[in-house]
């Protein structure tokens, strides 16, 4: 545990201002809904869209509060703005020690590696949790104040679902650095692996033979069930946390056999 | 056997990567609980390899590897909480100050005693408040330093220590090893300078081309190295029997006369020799003092060998 009060201590001040500005981002965009809603002329800009973009874009109307909070937050901007944070931050969280050479001093202690893997994993986890209830919170609270009307549920299920889609990424550059011990293979390997399946992702809406690929993309297992209409999606949810534990199992088995540079 | 050695490696090998490039070989060394051993070598030679094969961030190869009786890989855990390592490129976080180093690189063991920690900081004249950014390459050591002593661990792994602090402090952590072998502590530490490790371990090991190639305590080498000396005597007639006596002692070589000096090299005790030149009236006698670093090479390779050689980078 002491290794995650310092890892929590250490980065504090940056997790307050993240915190801070997906808050006040994600309550901006709830903000300015009233008016979209009147604008009838987004919907036409819509319908005229390809049925790919449409899909990438959420596959909602603009306008209705489902539509609008996929298109402006959660298909693409909001998990965006938290993989920067979480690829970030998992991609360091062990290889940065390794390349800046203070490994060594933290290992020094009878602590095993794995101990420290997974604590270095839980700092993560807590960023992310930490962002996703930010937003959990402001869409919650301007739920009524702004007409989204929605079920609550929905709300929870479609940020729960985003958080642990961006944790399962982040907790696979973590491995992927720290496999490698290289913090920009765990950054580039998935980041390329997100926007490649991003794209993926939304083709396989039009292009049928996608379709056998589609289980493979991870947004998939986020966006497909559309949370925000159908609520939690327990089998979604469950190979989410599934790609998460397995992150998890592969970095602590990787990182625990290999010899660390110096 | 009741008293585990300290460090016990038996043809510890590691090699890296498909190469197979050299880390160290076929290295066998005990080191006793509270003994004070200095590994010398060159850079690359294998010093840190061993020390971090210790700690079980890189794995043998072959061979094996304990620490009072724990394996260095089956029983990493327990070794490390026997040892405090001090590594040779000390890095911290620039943002962190001393005392938050403290915390963040001790987190897994039993609380520092905050006295302890004060009386070292203070010996060492270090400010623990200040961020490790602001601090020179020898303070930084010292906060290295602080963490090394502060737990009174069982065994100290310091990769060369002493780098970056000045005489005076070369002179406080000697007295702070002393007093650490004192309490039974035992010390592997590492230098590629002779002459640090001299005046603190009381075994060398000289460490090249990841092979241990020569284990000895520092007294014993001295003796058996060659000194050179040079005589004088009063009166220049004496220049000749005086080298005539000096050629009949055994452990004295390569004597001749060098203007109104007789030079020679002499190995061992040196009983023999004062006494034959007690005959003469004498106005000056030198004998040099022993260079460890010229020993080690003197024994390895022979007379000649040392002078030749250097390590110090």
């Amino acid at each position: 545990m002491g290794l995650l009060i310092s890892e929590i201590r250490l980065r504090r001040t940056s997790l307050v201002v993240w915190v801070a500005s997906v808050f006040a981002l994600v309550a901006m965009i709830a903000a300015i809904y009233p008016q979209i809603r009147s604008d009838p002329s987004l919907d036409s800009l819509y319908a005229n869209m390809s049925p790919a973009m449409q899909a990438l874009l959420g596959g909602s109307n603009l306008t209705s509060p489902v539509g609008y909070l996929n298109t402006q937050v959660f298909a693409f901007f909001l998990p965006a703005v938290l993989l920067v944070f979480g690829l970030g931050r998992g991609s360091a969280s062990v290889a940065s020690e390794e390349e800046e050479r203070t490994l060594d001093l933290l290992l020094a202690q009878p602590v095993p590696r794995w101990s420290a893997y997974l604590q270095k994993a839980a700092a993560v986890t807590i960023g992310i949790t930490a962002l996703t209830l930010a937003t959990w919170v402001v869409l919650a609270a301007l739920n009524t104040p702004v007409k989204f009307d929605l079920p609550a549920a929905n709300l929870a299920a479609v940020c729960l679902q985003m958080g642990i889609f961006t944790l399962a990424l982040s907790l696979a550059a973590q491995a992927t650095a720290a496999a490698t011990g290289r913090r920009g293979y765990g950054l580039s390997v998935v980041a390329g692996y997100t926007f490649v399946s991003y794209v993926i992702y939304g083709m396989s809406a039009t292009v049928t033979w996608l379709g056998n690929v589609r289980p493979l993309m991870l947004w998939r297992w986020y966006l497909l069930s559309d949370p925000l209409v159908s609520g939690f999606s327990w089998l979604s949810i469950g190979v989410l946390i599934g790609v998460c534990l397995a992150a998890l199992a592969g970095g602590v088995f990787f990182f625990g056999r290999r010899d660390l540079r110096a | 056997m009741s008293h585990p050695p300290a460090i016990e490696a038996r043809s510890l090998t590691k090699t890296y990567g498909r190469a197979k490039a050299r880390g160290i070989v076929e290295v066998d060394l005990r080191v006793a609980p509270g003994e004070v051993l200095g590994l010398v070598g060159a850079n690359g030679a294998g010093k840190t390899t061993l020390m971090r094969t210790l700690l079980d961030f890189i794995r043998p190869t072959s061979g094996s590897l304990s620490v009072f009786g724990h394996d260095s890989v089956r029983d990493s855990v327990a070794v490390r909480g026997l040892s405090t390592y001090l590594p040779g490129e000390l890095v911290i976080p620039p943002r962190l100050t001393g005392d938050q180093t403290l915390q963040r690189f001790a987190f897994a063991r039993p609380r520092l005693d905050p006295a302890r920690v004060a009386a070292l900081a203070d010996r060492l004249n270090l400010d623990l408040s200040r961020q490790i950014g602001d601090l020179s390459k020898g303070n930084k050591q010292k906060v290295g330093l602080v963490l090394a002593f502060a737990p009174k661990a069982r065994l100290l792994v310091m990769d060369e220590p002493t780098s970056g602090l000045d005489p005076l402090l070369q002179r406080e952590f000697a007295a702070l090893v002393n007093e650490a072998t004192a309490d039974g502590t035992t010390i592997l530490l590492s230098s590629h300078v002779m002459s640090e490790v001299e005046q603190i371990a009381s075994r060398v090991a000289l460490m090249r081309e990841g092979r241990i190639a020569l284990v000895g305590d520092v007294a014993e080498i001295s003796v058996k190295a060659r000194r050179r000396g040079r005589v004088r005597p009063r009166d220049p007639a004496d220049l000749e029997p005086l080298v005539g006596a000096l050629k009949l002692i055994s452990g004295v070589s390569e004597v001749t006369i060098d203007e109104d000096v007789v030079v020679f090299a002499c190995i061992g005790d040196m009983d023999d020799l004062l006494k034959a030149v007690s005959r003469f009236p004498v106005h000056a006698l030198d004998v040099a003092h022993t260079d460890l670093e010229d020993a080690f090479f003197e024994i390895l390779d022979g007379p000649d060998a040392a002078g030749e050689l250097s390590w110090d980078c």
